[in-house]
């Protein structure tokens, strides 16, 4: 007879593998986890807290260290939700150059999370790929804000930069370049039999445990729920242009996988529509007044960022700066199914399910 | 293609002040007064008179009328703008002064008039504002410098006019567009002038009349408010202007819950204007956990999305918000749970959606609400032995240095 005994063990808060400062504490018997407790905290940074003393441009910087790996589209919900409460009109201009920077965000937060999963799996070279393809929208980004992570780009009302001359073809140069390298991703890695037998059939839930844990994203649409807040709400003007939804079917993280592969696609034909109508001209700021005071009420707006719904939930009580901001974090809901994915699961998976959840931990803390 | 660039990077601090600076030059001076007054909703600009109705709509009737107090400085404080001597500067104070006293006895007047009664309270007052204000620019008093206190006396007198006006239409039941028009005017009339060049005194005296037609504006409201309060409080949730299509879904959702739950279990029902009417309802504590199953299993509800999860420190109180959606029938609702400060408890929803699970435990960890039936209910953000929530209002960290 085997004497085995639990092992407790602490994985983190310093691990490659959980992108951040971030902690699970696992029971152990042999290989396999019986039970696992996520702990965090370690990058709570009180944005909310902090917000109630800012006066919501100011707040706009803050929403960039959330999701640092994606922060247009963070700008976005705050500046979204603030428009709506204070019903101020975006012009044209100012709307397509958010949009195509939103989706640029959306390929390059995918990329990141290609490059750092593959890697956590043991593939060294998709990563060095996936941040030499990256660094071209890093670039445009810092051309058109002068930021490469944290842009603080969007303002209540509109932009804070037109895109200079030229920026824009650089764009349309770049979707040809990205669609031919997402071919040679999958031929790469797609098909790989290792990669196949690492992830196929891991982390599997179905559609009502999805909606059950208030997943979003591509962790909710792998489970065949078509919901996508681009096409389910439409913001900004996601309306006009033609793009398809990804689903999933068996729930497992190869359908994570597949569908932020196929979500960059979509997002590269969303781009060479919004170049192709972009307006001549115009204005980037629409009338919004010098001082931005909401007028009293609460509103509650979200948006389809890469990691899901992130939403943004303001009380105001007429003031210029927030009474209570609340963020919905998608890294922060969707990372609740992770103790019950991971009991059963050997040491090896929980790195796979942990990557496959897609988290940034400036956002689960916030 | 691309306009040309700003060049000059500002420095992080100032990143409130970008917004379009040469857009708003040419709007005219009182009309950023205005938006410094606080009545950003209530702008002249014509082009957000739908956002003004609204704000007017909302019971803002302050806000409405202080378009006419720029009205006030504007006219006035033309005048003495090239040199001004001590005298002159003494007199316009005066004059300012003057229009402030007059205009608030006009509105307490006005206001007791409203009232039925106590037309005499009104009375002294207005004897003693041209009283005060007669005594100092006497001394020194150049025509011009009359005029001008004349012309501010007048607009102050008109702003505290138009806004009686408006306070009676909203008695008689209409609201108040009768007094925006009235308003409106004033600004438009008085606005043009000042633009150009502004000295400090100028801007001073401007400043000075908008707080005292302010005032006098305040004064009117809260007569107006007194009057009108039994009449106008049951219609404000209850009667948006045309009627709300999420209003049946509203009806149908508090009959629901009446049914299946407790006609007590709803405190109260409304939609929420700000927020593209979506109905929301403040459900009380001890029906909430029954009221979140059927929210859950009702088959015209079916809400099996909850959204999002937020604690509010309101102050007098503490409040769980819960935005919930139905991927079946793609329809929003919010719910509100109300609880005390001292032993605030809510009765936990994670047995009925999963995702509650961390939310819940954010708000207990952040503001100190107590979750009844939640299964592992521990701090989650800040370390286990952390004192106090730091999200509540008066929260104060036990050691500053941290």
């Amino acid at each position: 007879m085997i004497r085995t005994e639990e092992l407790l063990l602490n994985v983190g808060p310093q691990h490659p593998s959980t992108h951040g400062v971030f902690r699970i504490v696992v029971k152990l018997d042999g290989e396999i986890i019986i039970e696992a407790d996520p702990v965090m905290g370690y990058l709570h940074r009180g944005t909310e807290k902090l917000a109630e003393e800012l006066t919501y441009t100011q707040i706009i910087p803050y929403t960039d260290r959330m999701d640092y790996v994606s922060a247009m589209t963070n700008n976005y919900v705050l500046v979204n939700a603030v428009e709506k409460l204070m019903q101020i009109e975006i012009p044209e201009r100012a709307q397509f150059l958010r949009l195509i920077v939103m989706e640029l965000q959306r390929i390059a937060s995918h990329l990141v999370w290609w490059g750092t999963y593959l890697l956590d799996i043991g593939a060294m070279s998709p990563f060095l790929f996936a941040f030499r393809d990256r660094e071209i929208i890093i670039n445009l980004f810092n051309e058109l804000c002068g930021a490469r992570l944290t842009y603080n780009y969007m303002r209540v009302g509109g932009v804070k930069w037109d895109a200079p001359d030229g920026w824009l073809d650089k764009v349309r140069d770049f979707l040809p370049y990205m669609r031919k390298k997402l071919d040679e991703y999958d031929t790469l890695v797609s098909g790989n039999e290792i990669f196949l037998a690492r992830i196929k059939g891991v982390g599997a839930y179905d559609a009502d445990t999805a909606i059950q844990y208030g997943l979003s994203g591509a962790n909710l649409r792998c489970t065949g729920v078509d919901w996508d807040l681009r096409k389910a709400q439409p913001y900004c003007i996601y309306d006009r242009f033609e793009f398809d939804v990804p689903l999933g079917r068996s729930g497992d993280c190869y359908d994570r996988y597949l569908i932020r592969l196929e979500e960059i696609r979509q997002s590269i034909r969303i781009l060479e529509q919004a170049l192709e109508q972009f307006p001549e001209g115009g204005e980037t700021m629409g009338k919004a007044p010098r001082v931005l005071r909401a007028p009293e009420g609460e509103i509650y707006s979200a948006i389809e960022s890469p990691r899901g719904e992130i939403g943004c939930y303001i009380v105001s009580r007429g003031k210029d700066k927030p009474y209570r901001l609340k963020f919905r974090r998608p890294s922060f809901v969707n990372l609740q199914i992770l103790p019950k994915l991971l009991v059963g699961e050997t040491m090896t998976n929980l790195i796979t399910i942990l990557g496959g959840i897609d988290i940034v931990v400036g956002e689960v803390d916030c | 293609m691309s306009d040309e660039r700003k060049d000059v990077t500002p420095p992080p601090g100032d990143a409130g002040e970008d917004v379009t600076e040469e857009k708003h030059s040419e709007k005219t001076a009182a009309e950023s007064s205005a938006a410094s007054a606080g009545a950003s909703a209530a702008g002249a600009d014509a082009e957000e008179q739908a956002a003004k109705e609204k704000a007017a709509q909302a019971g803002g009737a302050a806000e409405a009328g202080e378009p006419a107090a720029d009205a006030a400085p504007a006219e006035g404080a033309e005048r003495p703008r090239r040199v001004e001597t001590p005298e002159e500067k003494e007199a316009r104070r005066a004059a300012a002064r003057a229009a402030r006293d007059a205009a608030k006895a006009q509105a307490a007047k006005e206001a007791a008039a409203q009232a039925g009664g106590a037309a005499e309270a009104g009375e002294p007052a207005a004897d003693a504002a041209p009283a005060e204000g007669a005594e100092r620019p006497r001394r020194v008093e150049t025509p011009e410098e009359k005029e001008a206190r004349r012309a501010a006396a007048r607009a102050a007198r008109d702003a505290a006019k138009a806004q009686a006006a408006k306070e009676a239409a909203a008695q008689a039941g209409g609201a108040s567009e009768a007094g925006e028009p009235a308003a409106d005017a004033a600004p438009a009339e008085g606005a043009e002038r000042p633009r150009r060049v502004e000295t400090p005194e100028e801007k001073e005296a401007r400043r000075a009349a908008a707080r005292a037609a302010r005032d006098a504006a305040k004064a009117g409201a809260g007569g107006g408010a007194a009057g009108a309060a039994p009449a106008a409080k049951p219609e404000a949730p209850a009667a948006p202007k045309e009627p709300s299509p999420n209003q049946p879904l509203l009806d149908r959702l508090v009959a629901i819950i009446g049914e299946r739950v407790g006609a007590d279990a709803v405190e109260e029902a409304f939609l929420n204007e700000r927020d593209a009417d979506v109905p929301t309802v403040i459900v009380k504590p001890a029906h909430w956990r029954q009221t979140a199953e059927v929210l859950r299993e009702h088959p015209e509800l079916k809400l099996d999305y909850l959204r999002n999860v937020s604690g509010v420190d309101q102050e007098t109180h503490l409040e769980v918000v819960y935005h919930l959606i139905s991927f079946v029938l793609k329809q929003n609702y919010c719910f509100k749970v109300k609880t005390d400060r001292e032993t605030p408890s809510v009765p936990s929803i994670t047995p009925v959606w999963e995702t509650a699970n961390w939310n819940e435990r954010e708000i207990f960890d952040l503001l100190g609400v107590d979750f009844p039936g939640h299964p592992d209910l521990r701090r989650i953000m800040m370390p286990d032995d952390w004192v106090g929530h730091p999200l509540r209002k008066d929260y104060q960290p036990i050691d500053p240095e941290v």
